[in-house]
């Protein structure tokens, strides 16, 4: 009738699922646009998790759940319309970087959150992440096929768009030397 | 070994860990022979790190957070379930307490139910009442005429019942009042003998009241012998003093009882 709380199962929520947090949270940031509906995201992905924590199996993969989670939760809040991050936010987290590498930093950012919701979402699970095929599969709830070839369409995407942004920044920096 | 078109097939998954052995072998065979292949690679290599960095390194602040969810979560569920804000209490406590409420109410509640009212805590009631008799006869709640017992007798006993005035030849009506014996009301008749010796009768309404069952009782040192007839409840000390316990059921027959209870 009442699950009981214990601490055995409040100490595995806290290293199992809590500890994903900033994983969670980055990739939020990057799927949702801004920093607040992040964490409105990531919250609510954690209160489900809690909420459904009696049938999440301790040996399987929490990251993946946390992660399907998630890409539900920010599909449900998120319109047709997607906030693009603000640019003071991207320049403020860009500033954190080594000088040599805000360049670089800040222009992947910028190209990354120009693709698609379902290729940032792949590349978020493989390239940032490196989870699995499988497991990625399992966090966007397609199958490994498809993971496969959104990925290859993600990743010719982002080197098409990164490709232009060296060449604008090669431009700039001609311009600015003449 | 692969060609260039077939290798480049299986880049992605060659980066990614995901080849299974024998195709990563003829990749990896292809990718030392192949220079251009293997620019390839690196460049798609170069580009996952550098996405990875540039988000990774990217840091949020999560502490507050994590408190925020924290609180969300754990004290949510301890308000849905009061129960569970209190320090966990055993089973066994539980069943402990309950076991108990339900003993208790059990010794207050059926003893009047089912009739389970010691005879001996009755007895040793009634016992303490005659003793008093004496040290109290001056009490003001006694009644002593004979008019004023017999319509508060009467009253008491609902109009029915026939309060003997003499016992035993010498035993005489000499005064009564209401007490409580165990919580029940009786109606406590005292009667004297030229000598000064009392004897004591209890009447109570309450069939209930009176158990049956103990047929000896010791009080002061004293074995009391309790006879018992129909509702009528008669103990006698060996030194003579008495105690009669009866209910309003009897009547007028049943003071032969006494009498011969007293006489005995």
């Amino acid at each position: 009738m009442f699950r009981r709380i214990s601490r055995r199962q409040r100490e595995e929520f806290e290293t199992q699922a809590l500890v994903h947090l900033d994983a969670l949270v980055r990739a939020s940031v990057r799927l949702c646009g801004s920093r607040e509906a992040a964490e409105d995201a990531v919250q609510e992905t954690y209160l489900q998790a809690w909420k459904y924590w009696s049938t999440f199996q301790t040996g399987t993969n929490c990251r993946a759940w946390l992660f399907r989670i998630l890409f539900n939760v920010i599909k449900k809040k998120q319109g047709v319309e997607r906030a693009r991050v603000a640019f003071e936010e991207v320049a403020e987290n860009v500033l954190r970087f080594e000088p040599d590498r805000q360049i670089e930093a800040y222009e992947v950012l910028e190209v990354f959150d120009r693709l698609a919701e379902e290729h940032r979402a792949v590349l978020l699970l493989v390239a940032v992440e490196e989870m699995s095929y499988k497991e990625a599969a399992f966090a966007l709830g397609v199958p490994v096929g498809t993971v496969m070839s959104r990925l290859n369409r993600a990743r010719g995407e982002l080197r098409r768009w990164l490709g232009q942004a060296k060449c604008r920044s090669v431009a700039k920096a001609a311009g600015t030397q003449e | 070994m692969y060609d260039c078109r077939k290798t480049r097939e299986f880049l992605d998954l060659y980066l990614d860990n995901e080849l299974e052995a024998v195709p990563t072998k003829r990749v990896a065979a292809h990718l030392d022979e192949c220079a251009s292949c293997r620019r390839e690679l690196e460049v798609m290599r170069s580009q996952k790190e550098m996405l990875a960095r540039s988000i990774r390194e990217t840091g949020y602040d999560t502490r507050a957070l994590r408190a925020s969810i924290e609180a969300a979560t754990f004290r949510r569920r301890l308000i849905r379930f009061p129960e569970l804000a209190f320090p966990r209490v055993p089973a066994w406590a539980i069943a402990s307490v309950c076991a108990l409420v339900i003993a208790l109410a059990a010794l207050f509640y059926l003893p009047g139910r089912i009739n389970l009212t010691s005879a001996n805590s009755l007895y040793r009631a009634a016992a303490a009442d005659h003793r008093m008799c004496s040290a109290e006869r001056e009490a003001p709640d006694w009644i002593r005429s004979q008019p004023a017992i017999t319509e508060m007798a009467a009253s008491f006993l609902n109009n029915a019942q026939h309060i003997p005035l003499l016992i035993g030849g010498d035993y005489r009506l000499d005064r009564a009042r209401i007490c409580q014996l165990n919580g029940e009301r009786f109606l406590h008749l005292v009667y004297e003998t030229p000598d000064g010796r009392e004897a004591s009768l209890f009447v109570c309404h309450h069939v209930g009241a009176i158990p049956a069952g103990e047929r000896t009782v010791t009080l002061d040192s004293h074995t009391l012998q309790l006879a018992h007839a129909s509702d009528l409840n008669v103990a006698s000390t060996l030194d003579g003093d008495c105690l009669l316990i009866a209910t309003a059921r009897e009547d007028s027959v049943a003071t032969a009882t006494l009498l011969s209870a007293l006489s005995a």
